[in-house]
């Protein structure tokens, strides 16, 4: 799950929805103009729509020449002082991700529903769209949400990036998968934990990792401990870095923030992992992961 | 020469600015325009612009959307109909503009020409596209064969080609676009190469050929409707000519000329400023061009301009060189014989080795095959030295009957001439992508058309392998999706040749009078 800012229309997903209203011709894939969708939307007024698409409803079209293999087209409620349509909302991101997952789609892309027309707190709406989407089951793997305004993607992007969130990322992976990390990580030998440093001619020096420490840093990606978020500005500010000192009171995803700095920094800076490895900071996260695993996810029972 | 007014601002139909240079000598005004649309920067055209100008035309060169201060956003290909016809509306109202305009340019110049061939006002006089067909690029995209090399390479080089330094970024970058070009997964070869995603480089790994998302890039229906002569320039070794050829078959009035040439052949542009000097410009001032046979074809072998009434010229008729046991190519039929193997690793690639290419520091056209002959995973088959000229004019395939352990491979065939020295030198070339490949097919391979000469005491080589990489993506055997694809298996590969499998290229040849 991540946010993005930009334009939906462009995206590269195999399914991107549309918020639209009842009559299925507004939204930003209609403002650009696609002749087969245009005609698609007509036709489903004509037929199975004839007195609107509900709010809260959703229903895929073609892509067109999009890069987009579908359009799902959801009609978004309008933000009332005096009504709670949250409900509704929500059922917009849970029913567009049930249509997309029947279409057989792997990446989604969202728009901020109805936080432009639609008039809805961007906050508020975020925090409607992160829920909706978590408690949903899906074969989608990528869900993004695409925003237009600063505002809306400051919003969504703290909701996406919070604690709650970022826990239930980590929890929407089986124990089967947690249990062959820590397996991975009791695995490591002090061979794996010693790094050489490969010095050749007319080259800069690099580190050389041990396969088993790699396979523990695939599966920390795969379980979604690898979470995009400003690592840099995190990092900086937090007296969690670089040692992890005080991780063992933090909330789990800090220990995943700080597992992204360490994993995305060595991208940048050759060796960030050596120095975790000897600054104590990966085995406080795996001690914190672990500790989450058994007491919170469940999976130790 | 200069321009004489630059960055004249064109409006499109939703609002959009393009920039476009006018060209002319004092004086120029109401000569007729040539146009020339453009995505490399109008500045850079001097060379394209210079012999046209002194030759009697005004021209107006314009930056297409998205590039070089025009307004927009660059979306490859797909936007070049809309705003080319509201570009040609505005030359024809312009004060300057007297009474005719010609389109001009080649590759995607000659594509913007395609875009808008069937719906030009009576302005337009002729149409001179070169190196280029009418849906530029999809040939590439073909989901039994996928180019690699090119429009990567090509996605790379516009990506860049506004930095300072462009050029030069490109010849010191030749290493490292080759080296993304082996990035498994492929979808992150844009960032090896770029260091940040691109849109097109993405776009062409997940939209294939038949994608709805490539039909605004495809004006194959409008050339049929083209109603002004069209005087079109091709290259032997060019990427673009088979569908060049398809385009040419299809015009009403329309005249050919194909040199031997690759696709940035300096010799090709100068073919092209003849044309539209001898060709376009009398048209545009309302006379008869100079009488010229409607093909003329360099024919190499010959190493010979010779004209001809159409394409594929009569007089030349198909004819099958068999492959046998022993690595012998016969047109006799082939005996009962156990068929030739190889093995094709994806991680060690067949690689490309000269012929139909365009990237930066890459050689193309003729080249010597020893190399590449003498590797294990490609087969050869020759004939004895030849008793008579051999003459080859038209569309060239091949049939070859082919087993693989694997469900998907692909085969390449490559016709060669072999000199009375032993060197083999390519001429023409093609692959085919096969699914279930694990059962016998008889794999049909469409190669480059071509016009060549095989001398008596030169020989023909037929190569056969799997692949020719990076110009084709390499086949990983699995049937993985190309952007995603990550496992490399490699494949042991079997092609037939006996009397139920007569496995053959089948070659034009010039029918000699009794």
């Amino acid at each position: 799950m991540l946010v993005v800012h930009g334009d939906i229309t462009t995206q590269h997903a195999d399914a991107i929805v549309n918020a639209t209203d009842p009559s299925l011709l507004g939204g930003a894939v209609h403002r650009r103009g696609d002749p087969a969708v245009l005609a698609e939307c007509r036709a489903l007024r004509a037929s199975a729509y004839r007195n609107g698409l509900p709010f809260g409803r959703a229903v895929a079209t073609t892509g067109g020449e999009l890069r987009a293999r579908w359009v799902i087209h959801t009609a978004g409620p309008v933000w009332s002082a005096g009504e709670d349509r949250s409900a509704l909302l929500a059922s917009c991101y849970r029913e567009s991700l049930r249509i997309a997952g029947e279409l057989g789609a792997g990446s989604v892309a969202f728009p901020a529903i109805s936080t432009g027309a639609g008039g809805w707190p961007p906050g508020d709406a975020a925090a409607i769209a992160v829920r909706a989407l978590r408690a949903a089951p899906t074969g989608v793997e990528e869900v993004r949400f695409v925003t237009f305004t600063p505002e809306v993607r400051t919003a969504f992007t703290e909701v996406v990036t919070s604690d709650e969130n970022i826990a239930a990322g980590l929890a929407a992976h089986p124990a089967q998968r947690w249990r062959r990390l820590f397996a991975a990580v009791d695995a490591l030998t002090p061979a794996d934990r010693a790094v050489t440093w490969e010095t050749p001619e007319h080259q800069l020096p690099y580190p050389r990792y041990t396969e088993g420490f790699w396979q523990v840093v695939r599966l920390l990606a795969e379980l979604d401990v690898v979470v995009p978020f400003d690592w840099g500005t995190w990092s900086r500010d937090t007296p969690l870095h670089p040692e992890g000192r005080g991780l063992a009171g933090a909330p789990v995803a800090d220990a995943a923030r700080l597992a992204t700095a360490y994993i995305r920094g060595e991208r940048f800076c050759e060796g960030t992992l050596e120095s975790g490895l000897g600054n104590g900071a990966l085995d406080a996260i795996f001690d914190r992961l672990r500790r989450w695993f058994t007491e919170e996810h469940g999976g130790g029972r | 020469m200069k321009p004489i007014e630059r960055d004249l601002r064109v409006p499109m139909r939703d609002g959009t600015v393009l920039l476009a240079d006018r060209w002319a000598p004092p004086n120029g005004d109401g000569r007729p325009v040539v146009l020339v649309r453009t995505p490399y920067g109008r500045r850079t055209g001097r060379q394209l612009v210079d012999p046209l100008v002194r030759g009697g035309f005004q021209a107006v060169v314009q930056s297409t959307r998205g590039t070089f201060g025009s307004g927009g956003d660059f979306d490859p290909l797909r936007r070049e109909r809309d705003d080319g016809l509201d570009t040609v509306e505005w030359v024809a109202g312009q004060p300057w503009f007297g009474e005719s305009m010609v389109l001009y340019g080649m590759s995607y110049l000659g594509f913007t020409q395609w875009a808008v061939a069937d719906s030009l006002p009576p302005q337009v006089k002729a149409l001179v596209p070169g190196v280029t067909e009418s849906a530029l690029t999809l040939e590439f995209l073909r989901r039994d064969g996928f180019s690699l090399e090119t429009p990567f390479s090509w996605g790379v080089m516009v990506g860049v080609q506004e930095r300072p330094f462009f050029l030069l970024r490109m010849l010191l970058g030749g290493r490292r676009l080759q080296r993304a070009l082996r990035t498994l997964p492929l979808n992150r070869a844009d960032t090896a190469a770029l260091g940040h995603r691109s849109d097109y480089l993405q776009d062409i790994l997940v939209h294939d050929t038949d994608s709805p998302f490539w039909r605004p890039a495809d004006h194959r229906h409008r050339v049929a409707g083209c109603g002004v002569p069209v005087s079109t320039v091709g290259g032997w070794y060019d990427i673009f000519l088979p569908g060049q050829l398809r385009d040419f078959r299809a015009l009403p009035d329309a005249r050919l000329t194909v040199g031997p040439w690759t696709h940035s052949s300096p010799d090709a542009m100068a073919a092209m400023a003849t044309e539209a000097l001898e060709f376009a410009l009398p048209l545009a001032r309302g006379e008869t061009p100079a009488e010229r046979a409607p093909v003329r074809l360099y024919v190499m072998g010959e190493e010979n301009w010779r004209d001809f009434p159409s394409w594929p010229p009569p007089g030349y008729a198909d004819r099958r060189f068999h492959l046998h046991a022993g690595g012998r190519l016969s047109t006799d039929p082939p005996d009962e014989s156990a068929p030739d193997g190889y093995r094709y690793d994806p991680a060690d690639p067949t690689p490309a080795v000269g012929g139909v290419r365009m990237a930066f520091g890459v050689t193309s056209g003729p080249v010597d095959n020893t190399d590449l002959e003498a590797r294990a995973d490609v087969l050869t088959y020759t004939t004895p030295p030849l008793d008579d000229d051999v003459e080859v004019v038209g569309d060239v395939r091949a049939e070859i009957h082919f087993r693989s352990s694997l469900p998907h491979a692909d085969v390449f065939v490559r016709l060669c001439d072999v000199g009375p020295d032993g060197r083999s030198t390519n001429v023409c070339d093609g692959l085919t992508g096969v699914a279930d490949a694990d059962r016998e097919t008889a794999v049909e391979v469409r190669l480059w058309p071509t016009a060549y000469l095989f001398r008596r005491g030169h020989r023909l080589r037929v190569q056969v392998s799997s692949g020719a990489f990076p110009r084709y993506d390499r086949n990983p055997g699995t049937g993985e999706p190309r952007a995603t694809a990550t496992t490399l298996r490699t494949a042991d590969q079997r092609v037939f040749h006996d009397p139920g499998h007569p496995s053959a290229i089948i070659l034009p040849v010039r029918e000699v009078a009794e």
